[in-house]
């Protein structure tokens, strides 16, 4: 019997609202704030895929109460579209207090704004 | 003309040496925060603008502000030091929930950015709630 993996607590959907399109192939990664070092421990790196999703960037064991960061390679992937960009990157630091709860932090945006909100 | 409408006018016009202080005063990178949960201006949100030393990959903090009753910070930069770098923008937007007696998901909010053309003027709003934010180039 396979044995199914968890779904990731946090989970993130970037959009091309530009041209109307999920972002795809965007490089992400995922850091935590180690509180007495006051640097960022890198968790999980990761790619979107098709949809603009990129699942599986943390466990729920390993998704503890915390300040986290989620960065996006926004410039890279306008470049890889023959673009520029206002935004070299996105970097978007959120506080997680109740980690049983379920968090989706999407990235809207077009290559001069950008916009996210906290989801479920 | 008669001579009181030139008068009227004039009045209008500033001297050549005002011209020059406003002119040097004007800041080509200015920002507007709006807190959109409330429908009003973010009043007295901490700031900070920074730029990016390229050989050393350090941030260099340029200046400091708070957003006054409109919401805005005038005097960010003089043009003559507005070079094409990166530049952050960061906002103390957790301080500003929590001086409202509330908390938030963004503990405080970065916009970093590329200026190829300083030239221009640049407008980079932040539109926030507790739980969201947007931004975008302006002008």
């Amino acid at each position: 019997m396979s044995f199914q993996t968890e779904e990731s607590p946090l989970t993130t959907h970037v959009l091309n609202t530009a041209d109307g399109v999920p972002g795809v192939r965007m490089t992400l990664s995922l850091h935590r704030l180690d509180s007495t070092l006051v640097i960022w421990n890198l968790v999980t790196v990761g790619t979107t895929n098709e949809d603009g999703r990129c699942p599986g960037l943390i466990d729920n064991d390993a998704f503890t109460p915390g300040m986290y960061k989620m960065r996006f390679e926004t410039g890279k992937y306008w470049e890889s579209l023959g673009h520029t960009s206002f935004y070299p990157y996105v970097e978007i630091v959120f506080t997680i207090n109740k980690p049983k709860q379920k968090f989706h932090l999407p990235l809207l945006l077009s290559r001069f704004s950008y916009s996210t909100y906290r989801g479920s | 003309m008669s001579a009181r409408r030139l008068q009227y006018i004039k009045g209008h016009l500033l001297d050549k040496d005002k011209c020059a202080e406003m002119a040097a005063s004007y800041s080509p990178l200015t920002t507007h925060v709006l807190n959109t949960g409330m429908g009003i201006p973010g009043v007295q949100m901490a700031l900070s603008l920074h730029r990016l030393d390229p050989s050393t990959s350090l941030w260099n903090l340029l200046s400091t502000g708070t957003t006054n009753d409109d919401g805005r910070c005038p005097d960010l930069i003089s043009r003559e030091v507005f070079t094409p770098d990166v530049y952050k923008l960061r906002f103390e937007t957790g301080k500003y929930w929590e001086s409202l007696g509330e908390t938030s998901f963004y503990p405080y909010v970065e916009i970093v950015f590329t200026i190829t053309n300083p030239s221009q003027h640049f407008h980079i709003p932040l539109l926030c709630s507790r739980f969201s934010y947007s931004t975008y180039r302006g002008s």
